[in-house]
């Protein structure tokens, strides 16, 4: 079957095929209610010619029937006009009018095998349809059957009249229709077209452009705004993602530009040995900042790319922490600084320890970095019930004031850049440790006030 | 160790090529550089080698390929793969395909040299326990540390550390070697190598400071070396 491709002329074609259908049965209900009305309006007549032939029924002399003669010449003859037969109740024709005889009906079934007494039945001769009458009567004290006949081409007529006015209203109301249904729903599908056109035209360079909204509260101004919404979210992660690479290219800029100089200047004029091994050492130093920077770049773009397979296994968060203690300890004690880690309770959680270490990892070292010498950097770690495993590393560093903290878990951002720089922050570990909880299906809360210290708090579900 | 062994090394990148030939030659190997997957292949049907370090990506035939080919000659020579790739299927699949061991780009020459040394000897040197540098003497059963006599108390980081440089006297220790094969770490996190710093300044403390001749010496930005005379 051939479907037409736009949807408009779809729409078009099944309006009128449903109208079409609904009028096809208007019409055959109609006529029909027309025909009967028409009918038995004619049997009513017939009837009444049932009785006058029963009146106008005469015996002559000799034993034959006949029908009685007008008394004035001036009304018609019963007999002439209308076609009458009278059967004895045996089936033996006793007369038949000349008009019986004109309208070509021949002589249809034996009135014995009438059932009823009165009945009317439908008959055609060659090329009308006649209804008939049968009835008994009496005639002296004989009994007859008496049949009268009638012409129902005038009932057809009418009724096929109605039909022709049908056939040509119809069809007429079916194109109308069709014109009508294509033009509404042309009208409708406007705001589609108009959506489609400005969707054609938005790429990654116009991600800002919107689709137009024709009414927000109908079926397509509602699908205007999911897809807007959905251009929100693509040009907010394409920002972020421009801004990540712009910013990725000028953090690798800095070392570049460092061991660009240094071999500049070291090969402006002689040296003495001792001179060139200095600055190749200050540029292996710039090399190794700049490997390790890209290394931090690759895990979190690996982290984008939303592929990620974490390997996770039951894991004791207080073993894990005790363990993370022993290893980074060592930095606090050169601060003079005491990391204590408290248990509250066990904490069996489902996590990749390689992640979810460096995720603590990455807080305790900022802990350690940003806090005074001989203060105190407090870890606790525990179940929240049966749903959720917590770990708070709280410090008494300078805390991070409302402006900053809301982009502090934001990649390369920096609260004080030439110190985090100083102390070999990459801007990374906060927006690593994050993508590292989030991956678990877990959050990290900030809480800080400037000059009393901040306090980090990793939840994170147990399964 | 054979230390004339030849080595092919197999990298498009020329400057990196030449520099690893120079390098690799000053510690008094034979090398020999292809720079296609189709030159690394013939080099190794026409000469011996005791050794290949093999880019992975290369123009035309990978080194992934060229490897699988070396195995199906039966040629048990180690491979050491150099890959700019480090997702972890990355390094499955070149071990699957018979690589001995793999080195991510950029990586530290000193640490090329120690894993080459590794694959070369690891057939033919039994582990040694005892060690002695100048007065330093040190035992890896025992755990015993004596310098001048005198017995020096070490942590058990800085006992690692300490063997850990026994094992590569007289050659560069990276902090990626030590991150590696010391702390078991596969990434670099960042406090690692200030934890590594620490730990090193402590043992040399213990080591070294009361003694003119300095045993423990930092190359700056390289790593550092058990070594007798200063560097």
């Amino acid at each position: 079957m051939i479907r037409p491709k736009n949807i408009r002329t779809r729409l078009a074609l099944w309006y009128s095929g449903v109208l079409g259908l609904i009028l096809l049965g208007v019409v055959a209900g109609v006529s029909l209610f027309f025909l009967r009305g028409l009918r038995e309006e004619f049997d009513r007549t017939l009837t009444e010619n049932f009785e006058r032939a029963a009146r106008h029924l005469e015996v002559h002399t000799d034993g034959t029937y006949g029908m009685r003669k007008p008394e004035k010449s001036s009304t018609r003859d019963f007999a002439e006009e209308m076609p009458v037969e009278v059967w004895t109740p045996n089936g033996d024709l006793l007369y038949r009018s000349p008009a019986w005889t004109r309208s070509g009906l021949g002589s249809p079934v034996p009135v014995t095998t009438a059932q009823q007494k009165y009945a009317i039945v439908g008959e055609r001769s060659a090329n009308e349809r006649f209804r008939i009458m049968t009835g008994e009567t009496s005639s002296g004290d004989q009994k007859v059957v008496v049949r009268v006949a009638a012409s129902e081409e005038r009932v057809w007529h009418e009724v096929k009249e109605l039909l022709g006015v049908f056939l040509f209203i119809v069809p007429l109301a079916l194109i109308l229709a069709g014109f009508a249904g294509y033009w509404m729903a042309a009208k409708a599908l406007r705001p589609v077209e108009a959506m489609g056109k400005r969707a054609r035209d938005i790429s990654a360079e116009n991600l800002s452009d919107r689709l137009p909204v024709s009414n927000p509260d109908d079926e397509l101004g509602g699908l205007a705004q999911v897809i807007n919404g959905l251009l929100s979210r693509l040009e907010k992660s394409f920002e972020e993602l421009r801004r990540f690479t712009s910013d990725a290219s000028h953090e690798l800029r800095t070392p570049l530009q460092a061991l660009r100089s240094l071999g500049e200047v070291a090969l402006q004029s002689e040296q003495p040995t001792g001179y060139y091994r200095d600055v190749i050492s200050s540029m292996l130093e710039e090399t190794d900042r700049m490997s390790k920077l890209t290394h931090s770049l690759l895990t979190l773009s690996r982290a984008d790319s939303g592929n990620y397979r974490l390997q996770k296994t039951k894991t004791s968060l207080p073993a894990m922490l005790e363990e993370i203690r022993s290893f980074i300890g060592i930095l606090a004690e050169e601060k003079g600084q005491k990391l204590t880690v408290q248990v509250d309770s066990e904490a069996l959680a489902e996590v990749d320890p390689v992640i979810f270490r460096q995720a603590v990892v990455n807080l305790i070292d900022n802990a350690i970095k940003y806090s005074p010498e001989g203060s105190e950097i407090r870890v606790r770690v525990g179940a929240d019930g049966m749903r959720q495993a917590i770990v708070e590393v709280k410090d008494q560093g300078i805390g991070i004031s409302d402006e900053h903290r809301a982009r502090i878990f934001d990649r390369f951002y920096r609260v004080d850049k030439s110190r985090s720089r100083d102390l070999g922050g990459s801007g990374l570990g906060l927006s690593i440790a994050k993508w590292a909880v989030e991956a678990h299906g877990g959050t990290i809360e900030l809480d800080s006030l400037p000059d009393q210290g901040s306090s980090f708090r990793i939840l994170v579900p147990l399964h | 160790m054979p230390e004339n062994a030849q080595i092919l090394v197999v990298e498009d990148d020329s400057k990196i090529a030449a520099t690893l030939k120079q390098g690799l030659e000053r510690e008094s190997y034979k090398v020999r550089i292809a720079a296609t997957g189709e030159e690394a292949f013939f080099l190794l049907n026409s000469e011996v080698f005791s050794f290949v370090c093999l880019d992975i990506m290369l123009p035309g035939r990978s080194g992934i390929e060229v490897l699988k080919a070396v195995r199906k000659m039966g040629l048990g020579i180690p491979v050491l793969l150099l890959t700019a790739k480090d997702a972890v299927e990355d390094r499955v699949e070149g071990l699957d395909a018979g690589a001995d061991d793999y080195l991510v780009k950029p990586f530290a020459f000193p640490e090329l040299l120690a894993r080459i040394r590794s694959l070369l000897r690891r057939t033919s040197q039994a582990q040694a326990t005892r060690f002695q540098i100048a007065d330093l003497e040190f035992n890896a059963r025992t755990r015993h540390v004596m310098r001048s006599g005198k017995a020096i108390d070490l942590t058990l980081k800085e006992f690692d550390l300490l063997d850990y440089l026994f094992r590569h006297k007289g050659n560069i220790v990276s902090r990626e070697m030590l991150a590696k094969d010391v702390w078991k770490e596969a990434s670099r996190a960042t406090p690692l190598d200030n934890v590594i710093d620490v730990h090193m300044a402590r043992l040399r403390r213990k080591i070294d400071s009361s003694h003119s001749q300095k045993l423990i010496h930092t190359l700056r930005g390289v790593g550092f070396m058990l070594k007798e005379d200063s560097v």
